[in-house]
């Protein structure tokens, strides 16, 4: 849910990319950390273990455009990928206003991912969420490596549900796809906000 | 009593009915004298086995020649048991000799006796698939249920057709696709049926791609020999109609009971249900790729992904990035400014404590928009980054008010200042001081002992600078020191280990090294005689593990007195001698008497930047040194990699 402080006239949004481990979700945030001028950023909070994985969340918090007088903030968190970490990612799930699932193309990671979104759906509806309602993107990551699945299967597999919504080829280390990810994202974020009639975006 | 037990009594129940069936049938034909018609000649008794043989090369189609004689001959085995059988029924309802009663059941041209041909077949018919014929017809097997959320897998795909097939021991009968794949919800067993199923398409998978997921003890031939023998040589083919229920889960694992009837008896080292009831979950993954490949194109075929939301081209990109990125990492936690302690004159400038994270300030007005409770951030600590934990300074005891402080101590904003830099880190004492005349500050975990840390520090302090690096890891069997170059003082930070998050000491470590100032150069390295050894190919096969390192070449260096011995792999621009001369300076340093409170040494990592410089001790016999070095992208898995390079090295 949407944190607006009507005093300081900020609005504040809650992104979080999902998905299995290692799958590029950390290196989303850091590709944005990377390419967003200094007065739109603030500084990328990552605690990883040793062979670089999550090991709590990574949180990164953005100023976007202003709406009606507000001043968008986006807060970009990822969850731990490992399926131990589970209760973390409920956690960082709460209060959630869209999420990124981020996939990893490669073939034989398919099943983590139909099992991350899996979780993700069950997590979700703790909070009595559904992803059929929140606003939500479906990232197909690591497209450049040779043993990717076809972009159809992945679809099939991923993004089949009873709405199906905006997905994007992307390759997060070298930014392919990061920004289109983020932007669709944040603008359905908005357009669940602000509705159809939107004023004053500056 | 399993499944397979029972069913093993079932077959023979099935086999003593009809056994039981034909010598009551024969006894009756005896008593009412029928169909006797003489006695048959002798070379009929070569008839019977070449009958058998006959049978055998119809019912065992594509089957190995040995599996054919053993059939034979348990058909011949069975023919003469059914034959005594029937003569002591005959002894019984006629007063006849026994070789009288022998010679009707076995040797007569009459019905009993081709009854016999008849009935052996039949009796062994159940037992196909257990040893003698084809693998078995099938368990029911459960299949995981179908699919979260999603539309079910299309029954009416367009399936291409296999060439017709008559096989004997089954194709397994595909299950239905399972109509709806509602979570949860249990999709019915596949049930193999050795009668059906023959004319199904199906998927082939080259055997050599799933043979690693065979259990091999449970086969008497080697891998290459059952790939040989399989019905169709070298593939292994599966049912369409089971592998596409199970597309939507990103991976086809089919049961065992499916491919069972492909792979020839003779080649287990055991009989079928011992394989099953050693093996009850054994599954094989087939590889996608190949799988996809022989899927109709339109398999996947659904309505395309909206293009475009109604209402989102109303609001503009909120993001644009930058045209460059940046090339810099991301950046640790800021450094916030330190709470003015209540009475700062009182407070010693040695001693800082990180302390638990303080509350962000309240929102002045913060209300959620939709009436709901707010939504707070994960309540487990680490508290999130905003609320980023602020040190606070602390009392210090009385004891450490009377240690030294270096005449060039940093002063107490400067050690605030940096004690800051490690919040959220861990709990620290801070120190500042001089150990043989090198100047620390050091911020070492109330469980470490800091002499023996500050110790460690000062000799690998000289270390750095150069081409060795701005910061060094010491990892020891209880500690992580991190040790980074500023100017006037290094920057020291220990903590217990394992457990220390020794990446994010790391970052804190650099970021507060940064706060302090940049070093000069360091001095270079003393140089010293090295000889290069011919690289052995086991060695150099070690270099292929390094994987983390990028590619590096291997060099074996020794000491002038051939005592000490350096396995290097370094990038092909670098020089062999200098990570050597490097990794043995640091044993000289660390590794000859390990501390008795920190433990054994058990690695050294330099860090420039990208480029790592790890070096470990490899045991054996002697002092021999792994020096691995090369631009590390994942820090975690070099330490691996060298870790299994050392053992690699160990083993020979």
């Amino acid at each position: 849910m949407s944190i607006i402080n009507y005093a300081a006239k900020v609005i504040n949004f809650k992104l979080v990319y999902y998905g299995p481990g290692l799958a590029g979700k950390t290196a989303n945030l850091q590709y944005v950390h990377r390419c967003l001028p200094d007065e739109n950023r603030g500084n990328m909070i990552s605690l990883a273990t040793g062979d670089d994985r999550t090991l709590f969340f990574d949180f990164l918090p953005v100023s976007a455009t202003s709406v009606r007088g507000f001043t968008t903030k986006f807060q970009l968190y990822t969850v731990p990928g490992q399926s131990r970490y589970n209760m973390t990612r409920k956690l960082v799930l709460r209060g959630v206003d869209g999420v990124v699932f981020v996939a990893d193309s490669q073939l034989d990671r398919l099943k983590e991912n139909v099992d991350s979104l899996r979780n993700l759906s069950d997590n979700l509806r703790e909070y009595r969420l559904d992803l059929a309602t929140v606003p939500y993107v479906v990232q197909y990551n690591k497209r450049d490596l040779p043993d990717v699945a076809p972009l159809d299967y992945l679809e099939y597999t991923l993004n089949r549900g009873a709405r199906r919504v905006p997905a994007f080829e992307a390759v997060a280390v070298t930014g392919k796809g990061v920004f289109d990810t983020l932007n669709t994202l944040s603008r359905m974020v908005l357009l669940r906000e602000f509705g159809q009639v939107q004023e004053g975006a500056s | 009593m399993s499944r397979d037990h029972a069913a093993s009594i079932l077959c023979w129940l099935q086999s003593l009915g009809v056994a039981t069936a034909y010598v009551l049938i024969s006894a009756g034909l005896l008593w009412m004298d029928l169909g006797d018609a003489g006695v048959a000649p002798a070379w009929a008794i070569l008839a019977v086995p070449a009958f058998y043989a006959v049978v055998s090369l119809v019912l065992l189609r594509r089957a190995p020649l040995a599996r054919y004689l053993r059939w034979t001959g348990h058909a011949c085995l069975t023919h003469v048991a059914l034959g005594l059988a029937a003569a002591f029924a005959f002894m019984v309802v006629e007063d006849v000799t026994a070789l009288s009663a022998l010679e009707h059941a076995l040797v007569r041209l009459g019905l009993a006796p081709m009854l016999l041909l008849v009935t052996t077949p039949l009796v062994l018919a159940p037992f196909r698939g257990r040893g003698s014929s084809a693998r078995p017809a099938s368990r029911p097997a459960r299949t995981r249920p179908a699919s979260f959320a999603a539309p079910a897998v299309p029954s009416e795909a367009p399936v291409a057709r296999a060439p017709r097939r008559r096989d004997d021991g089954a194709e397994a009968a595909a299950p239905t696709a399972p109509a709806a794949p509602a979570p949860a919800a249990e999709v019915s067993a596949p049930v193999v049926d050795d009668t059906a199923g023959d004319d199904d398409a199906v998927v082939r998978v080259r055997f050599e791609r799933v043979a690693g997921q065979l259990p091999a003890r449970a086969f008497t031939l080697p891998m290459d020999r059952v790939a040989e023998s399989l019905r169709e040589p070298h593939w292994i083919t599966v049912p369409r109609k089971i592998v596409l229920p199970m597309l939507p889960e990103g991976a086809i694992q089919v049961p065992w009971p499916i491919v069972a009837s492909q792979f020839p008896a003779l080649a287990f080292a055991m009989s079928d249900v011992e394989f099953r009831q050693k093996f009850p979950d054994l599954k094989l993954t087939l590889p996608l790729d190949d799988v996809l490949r022989q899927l109709p194109p339109d398999t996947f075929s659904m309505e395309p992904a909206p293009s475009r939301i109604a209402g989102l081209e109303a609001f503009p990109a909120p993001f644009q990035p930058r045209a460059v990125p940046r090339d810099e990492p991301p950046a640790p936690a800021p450094a916030r400014r330190v709470r003015a302690p209540a009475d700062p004159p009182e407070l010693p400038p040695d001693v800082v404590t990180a302390s638990a994270p303080a509350a962000p300030p309240t929102p002045v007005s913060t209300r959620l928009r939709r009436a709901t409770p707010p939504p707070a951030a994960p309540v487990v600590a680490p508290s999130p980054p905003p609320m980023a934990p602020a040190p606070a300074i602390a009392q210090a005891p009385a004891a450490a008010r009377r240690r030294d402080v270096a005449a060039e101590g940093i002063s107490r904003d400067m050690l605030t200042r940096l004690a800051d830099c490690l919040a959220g880190a861990g709990t620290f004492e801070a120190w500042t001081g001089s150990v043989e005349g090198t100047p620390l500050v050091a911020f070492v975990a109330p469980t470490v002992p800091r002499d023996a840390v500050t110790a460690v520090a000062a000799r690998v302090v000289g270390l750095l600078g150069g081409a060795a690096g701005e910061q060094v890891t010491v990892r020891t069997a209880r500690a992580a020191i991190v040790v980074s170059a500023a100017a006037p003082t290094a920057v020291v930070v220990a903590a217990r280990r394992p457990g220390a998050p020794v990446a994010l000491l790391e970052l804190r470590a650099a970021h507060a090294a940064g706060v302090v100032g940049r070093a000069s150069e360091g001095a270079a390295l003393p140089s010293r005689a090295l000889s290069a050894l011919t690289v052995e190919p086991r060695v150099a096969d070690v270099a292929s593990t390094l994987g983390a390192f990028g590619v590096v070449e291997p060099a074996v260096l020794t000491d002038a007195g051939g005592a000490a011995r350096v396995y290097v792999f370094r990038e092909s621009d670098h020089e062999a001698e200098h990570v050597g001369e490097l990794a043995l300076a640091v044993w000289e340093s660390l590794g000859g008497a390990p501390d008795r409170d920190l433990g054994a040494l058990v690695s050294v990592v330099f860090r420039q930047g990208r480029r790592r410089i790890l070096v470990r001790p490899v045991r054996g016999r002697g002092t021999a040194l792994l020096a691995a070095a090369g631009p590390v992208a994942h820090p975690g898995r070099a330490w691996r990699d060298a870790d299994r390079a050392a053992a690699a090295l160990e083993t020979r």
